[in-house]
């Protein structure tokens, strides 16, 4: 599953660990998150909505989504 | 530029240095109560010669209640991995401890059931790497 936490993060020119320390998540989590690997909870997916201050589908596209660029 | 915020305590970190602190020091102690009864526990006789023997357990417990604690505390990803790590370890132990007890009764040589904690303890460990690396 695709997601832009890779480029939010650069934009506030986070580390991994620093982004795994706001949302309170091993480093390994954020890895396999921006990775694709892995499918975030709904509660998890929130954390990331509310500490980047955009809905979770500008941060998560669905599986099976269309390959345009999200919003 | 590189935005701030107060320090913050990240719950999983602080969950595997709990762990990590725990297994050491119960670990240690194991292996103490180990060496001791294996020594000093060998001149003993009856009742206490047991409660020796048996004491390890006592510590093998808080290493069971720190994995649990870990579990309970970590983040949703590395509990899955943990659990799915423990279920193949499960699996793996099982088949290798049942396999053997049927060559045993074939005639195989007979082992101690140390082996089966080994076995599984090892089987753990060796899954929860090889599950962590698939995640990159």
């Amino acid at each position: 599953m695709r997601n832009r936490l890779k480029v939010l993060r650069a934009e506030r020119d986070w580390s991994q660990a620093d982004l795994a320390d706001r949302v309170g998540v091993a480093r390994q989590t954020i890895v396999a998150l921006e990775a694709g690997k892995y499918l975030p909870s709904l509660a998890l997916a929130y954390k990331f909505s509310a500490l980047f201050g955009r809905p979770v589908e500008a941060i998560f596209e669905p599986p099976g989504a269309p390959d345009a660029e999200p919003a | 530029m590189k935005q701030t915020s107060p320090p913050l305590v990240n719950p999983t970190v602080a969950a595997g240095r709990r762990y990590l602190l725990r297994f050491g020091i119960a670990m240690a102690a194991a292996m103490l109560l180990i060496v001791l009864g294996a020594t000093w526990g060998a001149g003993l006789h009856g009742l206490a010669s047991y409660l020796v023997a048996v004491a390890p357990i006592v510590p093998l417990g808080v290493i069971l209640y720190a994995a649990i604690a870990y579990v309970r505390d970590t983040d949703e990803l590395q509990r899955l991995r943990t659990l799915e790590a423990i279920g193949i370890a499960f699996a793996i132990s099982t088949l290798v401890v049942v396999g053997y007890a049927l060559l045993e009764d074939a005639g195989a040589p007979r082992i101690s059931a140390w082996w089966a904690w080994v076995l599984l303890m090892g089987s753990w460990g060796v899954a929860g790497i090889v599950r962590g690396r698939c995640d990159g």
